[in-house]
């Protein structure tokens, strides 16, 4: 009844005897739906991946720093800084463990010492090198495949020990296994000295979504070594600063028995703050749950994507009166055509149909091209970003659908007036 | 609906029972009711066509010839008097009924053609039976088999810019019949031809009123071409003025 293939076809014959002008209406369909397009494929691909990371470190992670404590005015003292009673102290620690032991699966604490780099003949290897405690490497999912993490025993002892990644193995042994690399002697260089670090573990060093982010092909890899080493290490940089045995920053990991990660946070945030710090009037600690970092993260980037998704809107929005004032234009310009179907007996929903089905044949047009420049784009963005994706199944539906949506909303008010017009009067017009 | 019955008579032309297809009693048309420039553009027209005839229907622009002919084809409702067409009493057919009886009823022949642009000729053609819900496949074989008749066959692929006007005219003849309408309704289908291709386009209106007993009004402001036609009605000042055998006619 309603011929929608013959009006198909009219519809694309149309087009393409007026190609400029069809593609001129459709730019801001065109506009609009790629950049939506674009904009859900950066933006999942970067959602996931920073997700992917976090919950690398653990969901009933907690992360505690040290930070100003605001004075009763709500200012806090930048200019003081921190002693040896405001970081968090083995003390503080042990207090800690008592209070929470059954609950923690394991905590870090961690001392950057700097950079240094190990040769072997020509071959040159690069590494961060990081104090811990032992037993930490864990929280961070950093997965061992030979030897072992530090131990108790290699910690408190400050033995010359390190887990090195296979990465650094690699780089500095090339073609040993990696098993062979245990009981290797490096020796790191440092600005302060250079010293002699047997290797007790090797970890697999993970290319992560961020970590790709922010500089693909980096062979900078973190060696973990005992944490008094560590110390021992800053102190001989320039003998001035000082260097205190406390830690500025601890992790956190809580085993099974901890159900409500918030609930976790809050408690251990209460914990430090009104017993170990009570009666510090300086320096107070912030914690941080990885739950609430996630969440920190996604919400900024759907931000972003809100904001540009209205742009789109916009986009659209402008897009659809373009098609409307076009299709003003042909319905206009068809008049005596309307009029002619009209006498040979269309009926007026007949002609609303036909218009309306052009109407939305140049929006699925646009919203097609959009969906395949989208899909161009958004691949090439979050391919830049290191975490190539494709937009969903369901974004193009929903964008294609909505692109057509536009057709019948915009196309409606020129079918209708064409579907209205008097045939006497439409016949007569020149 | 409509097809079938007509089709039935179509054979059945005797002088004896003829059909009335056009049937006005007191038409009356006015323009700008209740206004101060209120028109009377016709005033009173009895008009009786009957099935089978070859009418035309001659007057001076402004005469009302056009009025009586958007009333006739049902593209407009007359202000006073009645009318039926092939039985149908058109005082009684809702507005939204008006378009099927142009689809059924009616065979539109225009000056300027109206073929519908970048629309292949068999298209056009199919364009009524389309509009009547044909299934595809009967109506293309319809759109020849009218194309054949019109000798447009070998050019239904054509779009309307690629004919030439008595080919056009041709095509929208054979446009007007696809639907086996009561009346073909010509409104100086010559007028924008040159007289030999306008000669060839009166010829096919002869022929398929003398083959095919189709009942056609051609309007027009030429009396040599009203000449040839059965009756000649002449219309001045919104009225019949006269009505005269035309050398069509048959005896």
């Amino acid at each position: 009844m309603f011929n929608f293939k013959e009006n198909i076809s009219l519809a694309v014959n149309g087009l393409r005897s007026n190609k400029m002008r069809a593609l001129l209406t459709m730019l801001g369909i065109i506009i609009g739906i790629s950049s939506v397009i674009t904009i859900v494929t950066v933006g999942d691909s970067m959602t996931k991946s920073i997700t992917d990371v976090f919950n690398d470190m653990g969901a009933n992670s907690v992360q505690l720093y040290i930070t100003d404590r605001p004075d009763e005015n709500g200012n806090t003292n930048w200019s003081r800084p921190y002693q040896e009673e405001d970081y968090i102290s083995d003390e503080m620690i042990d207090q800690f463990l008592e209070a929470f032991g059954d609950r923690v699966a394991c905590w870090a604490v961690s001392e950057s010492v700097g950079y240094g780099q190990a040769l072997n003949g020509h071959n040159k290897a690069e590494a961060r090198i990081q104090g811990v405690n032992a037993n930490a490497l864990g929280i961070n999912n950093i997965d061992i495949i030979a030897g072992h993490d530090l131990n108790e025993r290699e910690v408190s002892g400050e033995k010359s020990v390190a887990v090195i990644s296979d990465k650094f193995v690699e780089d500095l042994f090339p073609g040993l296994p990696i098993h062979e690399a245990l009981g290797k002697e490096i020796k790191l260089q440092l600005s302060q000295g250079t010293y002699t670090f047997a290797v007790v573990g090797v970890y697999q060093y993970e290319v992560s979504g961020m970590a790709a982010m922010m500089g693909a092909g980096s062979v900078t890899t973190n060696i973990f070594i005992p944490m008094g080493v560590a110390k021992d290490m800053s102190r001989d940089t320039d003998g001035v600063t000082t260097v205190y045995d406390g830690y500025y920053m601890m992790q956190i990991k809580g085993n099974e028995k901890v159900t409500d990660s918030k609930a976790f946070t809050e408690e251990i945030d209460n914990y430090f703050n009104n017993k170990l710090y009570r009666h510090n009037k300086y320096v107070m600690v912030r914690t941080e749950s990885m739950d609430s970092m996630i969440g920190q993260m996604t919400s900024s980037l759907d931000m972003i994507k809100l904001a540009i998704s209205i742009i789109a809107a916009i986009s659209l929005l402008v897009g659809g009166i373009g098609v409307m004032n076009i299709m003003l234009v042909s319905v206009t310009e068809r008049t005596r055509e309307i009029g002619t179907r009209k006498a040979l007996g269309a009926k007026n929903i007949a002609i609303r149909i036909q218009f309306i089905v052009e109407s939305m044949i140049i929006c699925l047009f646009g919203g097609v091209i959009g969906v395949i420049l989208g899909t161009t784009f958004g691949r090439l963005g979050s391919t830049l970003l290191g975490a190539p994706g494709w937009p969903s199944v369901s974004i193009v539906l929903i964008a294609v659908g909505f692109s057509m949506g536009i057709g019948v909303f915009f196309g409606y008010y020129p079918a209708n007036k064409a579907a209205k017009l008097d045939p006497i009067e439409a016949l007569r017009y020149e | 609906m409509t097809m079938s019955d007509t089709k039935m008579t179509v054979a059945g032309q005797s002088t004896a029972a003829r059909r009335l297809i056009i049937d006005m009693k007191g038409i009356v048309k006015r323009f700008y009711i209740g206004q101060p420039n209120e028109l009377e553009i016709l005033k009173g027209i009895d008009l009786q066509v009957y099935k089978g005839e070859f009418v035309s229907i001659v007057g001076a622009s402004g005469s009302g010839k056009s009025t009586l002919m958007n009333i006739i084809g049902a593209l407009d409702r007359p202000t006073l008097g009645s009318y039926q067409l092939d039985g149908v009493p058109m005082g009684e057919v809702p507005d939204d009924m008006l378009s099927e009886i142009r689809n059924f009823k009616i065979g539109f022949v225009f000056q300027t053609f109206n073929l519908i642009p970048r629309t292949s000729a068999l298209s056009n053609v199919e364009l009524p039976m389309l509009y009547a819900g044909v299934p595809r496949a009967q109506r293309t074989a319809r759109a020849k088999e009218l194309l054949r008749q019109v000798e447009m066959v070998d050019r239904m692929k054509h779009q309307p810019n690629e004919l030439s006007g008595g080919q056009k005219q041709r095509v929208a003849i054979a446009r007007a019949m696809a639907n086996d309408p009561a009346i073909i309704l010509a409104d100086e289908p010559t007028g924008a031809l040159d007289s030999s291709t306008g000669r060839l386009v009166m010829d096919l209106f002869h022929r398929l009123h003398r083959e095919q007993g189709k009942t056609i009004v051609l309007i027009t402001h030429n009396p040599e071409l009203a000449e040839e036609t059965e009756r000649i009605i002449t219309i001045s000042d919104g009225q019949i003025i006269g009505t005269k055998k035309g050398g069509g006619a048959r005896v």
